[in-house]
């Protein structure tokens, strides 16, 4: 019952996901003193 | 004890704080460094929490749960643009703003492009746009402390303004952020101790898809019941573009300790941001449509029904209490924007440096405090009238500001190749045409309606960067240098 429709929700979740991991990534390159 | 009573004496305490706190910061003031940018001296957790609190307004968790309620749980997909807005500010703003030591965005515009007028411009932007933010948040007050309070919908919105109003003519920036952490506690606060009781009446996050989709069909789909693509492209556009440019966050920017800090703050603020909004318009969106809907005469009034239906008085004062608190921690940004926007780039840089006249920082001080009290009477005034959803007077207010600064920002932060008269032409351009779009879908034009105004302003402002940027040349010299200093060695 919650197939598809079910599907196309966890969109909402895991596109922002998607662009935060980079940027937590540079961020903590940032504290390490790699990135500026 | 009725929601009224312990509304009265919760918000009672928490007015209190907000008071005390511009008291307090008024003290530390003394030059416009301290006032505008809070001496350049924030740090990381702080600065996560005053910028989360600044950008979720009233009207997120007010008006997303009324939309996500009415229209699905679609509704939430322009989240991921916000995401995205805010990765260009991190890779692409925050550091050579923060280094350019300027104040204000107008101050960028005027700086980078060398533009006394483009400077003066961006102010009178500033304030404009605003003046409609501060509208909508001050309806948002209104709605909230007439539940609250017990009071009517005017004195509620007469009460929330005097109050911001006050601490921030008498703190600044520095009241702003001490006021935006007890903001942001409220808000968190205000929401989450809503979870335990919609899951006690409707289950957990599956029930209540279940639930809602048995009530509405068609919630769950990703058409939502009743959004159609270029109404959900069009509104990824605007957030997007509104991300970048959001002035309660990019000032911000220049209060940071330093540039590193700047930065990071930005994806711990968006990730409380999506864990916010997820929770508090999803779930509380679909168990608004399951227990209140029929009871509801319009969608933003959903989230005060919701509350006041399902928790004891004290706690539903509570949750109240925490979405003043969101439109109060927006609405102070904004208004301090607007202060330093008339004093400090259209009276000193743009009339009294150019003619020689030297005034000294308390004059300034003076100006913006006069300022901040006029847009806020201005805007009292502009909030009495009904108006329409509150996101929609929001997203107006956004689509403005994007269409006068996103191609000026991305063009002049990445590019030493940027004209003084594309940067003008785009942001001049862009704002006419948003303006124009918006009276013409106010005034009811049905050829207007399908698009919306920001996508218009957008549109006309990257063409006209674009194009008038190839046949003029850039601008040179200590302009560029303070932005591009490391091509320069």
């Amino acid at each position: 019952m919650l197939g598809l429709p079910f599907a196309s929700f966890m969109l909402l979740f895991v596109l922002p996901g998607l662009v935060l991991a980079p940027m937590f990534y540079y961020s903590w390159r940032l504290r390490k003193g790699t990135w500026d | 004890m009725s929601v009224a009573s312990a509304g009265v004496v919760l918000f009672g305490i928490y007015l209190l704080v907000m008071v005390a706190v511009g008291i307090l910061s008024a003290r530390r003031q003394s030059s416009p460094t301290d006032f505008w940018v809070a001496n350049r001296s924030i740090g990381l957790p702080v600065l996560v929490m005053a910028n989360m609190a600044a950008i979720m307004h009233g009207g997120s968790v007010l008006s997303g749960v009324g939309i996500m309620g009415q229209v699905g749980a679609v509704a939430g997909l322009p989240y991921l643009a916000f995401v995205g807005g805010i990765a260009v500010v991190f890779f692409f703003f925050a550091k050579k703003l923060r280094n350019s030591k300027g104040f204000t965005l107008p101050d960028f515009m005027g700086d980078r492009f060398d533009s006394r007028f483009l400077r003066g411009f961006s102010a009178v932007v500033v304030a404009f746009s605003s003046i409609i933010y501060l509208i909508a948040q001050i309806r948002v007050m209104g709605f909230i402390l007439e539940r609250l309070l017990g009071i009517s919908f005017f004195w509620g919105m007469l009460t929330g303004t005097i109050v911001f109003v006050f601490y921030v003519a008498t703190g600044g920036l520095l009241a702003v952020v001490w006021t935006n952490i007890a903001q942001f506690v409220f808000m968190w606060i205000g929401l989450l101790l809503m979870g335990p009781y919609v899951y006690d009446r409707v289950g957990g996050w599956f029930e209540v898809i279940e639930k809602v989709e048995a009530v509405a069909p068609g919630w769950t789909s990703p058409a939502g019941t009743g959004w159609t693509l270029s109404f959900l492209v069009s509104w990824y556009i605007i957030w997007f573009v509104a991300y970048c440019t959001r002035l309660e966050l990019i000032t911000k920017m220049y209060a940071a300790k330093d540039d590193k800090v700047a930065r990071r703050s930005l994806p711990w603020t968006i990730l409380l941001v999506m864990i916010f909004l997820l929770y508090g318009n999803f779930y509380i969106g679909g168990a608004a449509r399951v227990l209140v809907w029929d009871s509801i005469a319009a969608p933003d009034q959903a989230f005060p029904a919701l509350v006041t239906a399902i928790l004891p008085p004290l706690l539903a004062a509570f949750a109240l209490t925490g979405i003043a608190s969101a439109a109060m921690s927006t609405t102070d940004s904004l208004l301090l924007m607007s202060g330093a926007a008339v004093s400090h780039d259209l009276i000193r840089k743009c009339f009294h440096e150019p003619r020689g006249v030297v005034r000294d920082e308390r004059y300034y001080l003076f100006w913006s405090r006069v300022t901040i009290v006029v847009v806020g009477i201005v805007s009292f005034l502009g909030a009495i009238p009904d108006v329409d959803l509150i996101l929609k007077i929001v997203s107006y207010a956004v689509a403005i500001l994007g269409a006068t600064f996103f191609f000026p920002l991305l063009a002049g932060l990445t590019s030493r190749r940027v004209s003084r008269e594309a940067a003008i032409a785009s942001s001049v351009g862009g704002t006419l045409s948003c303006a124009l779009w918006i009276t013409a879908t106010l005034m009811g034009a049905s050829w207007a309606a399908s698009i919306h105004p920001g996508v218009v302003g957008l549109a006309t402002g990257g063409f006209l960067m674009f194009v008038v940027g190839r046949f003029t040349p850039p601008v040179t010299g200590a302009a560029v240098e303070r932005f591009f200093p490391e091509s320069s060695t």
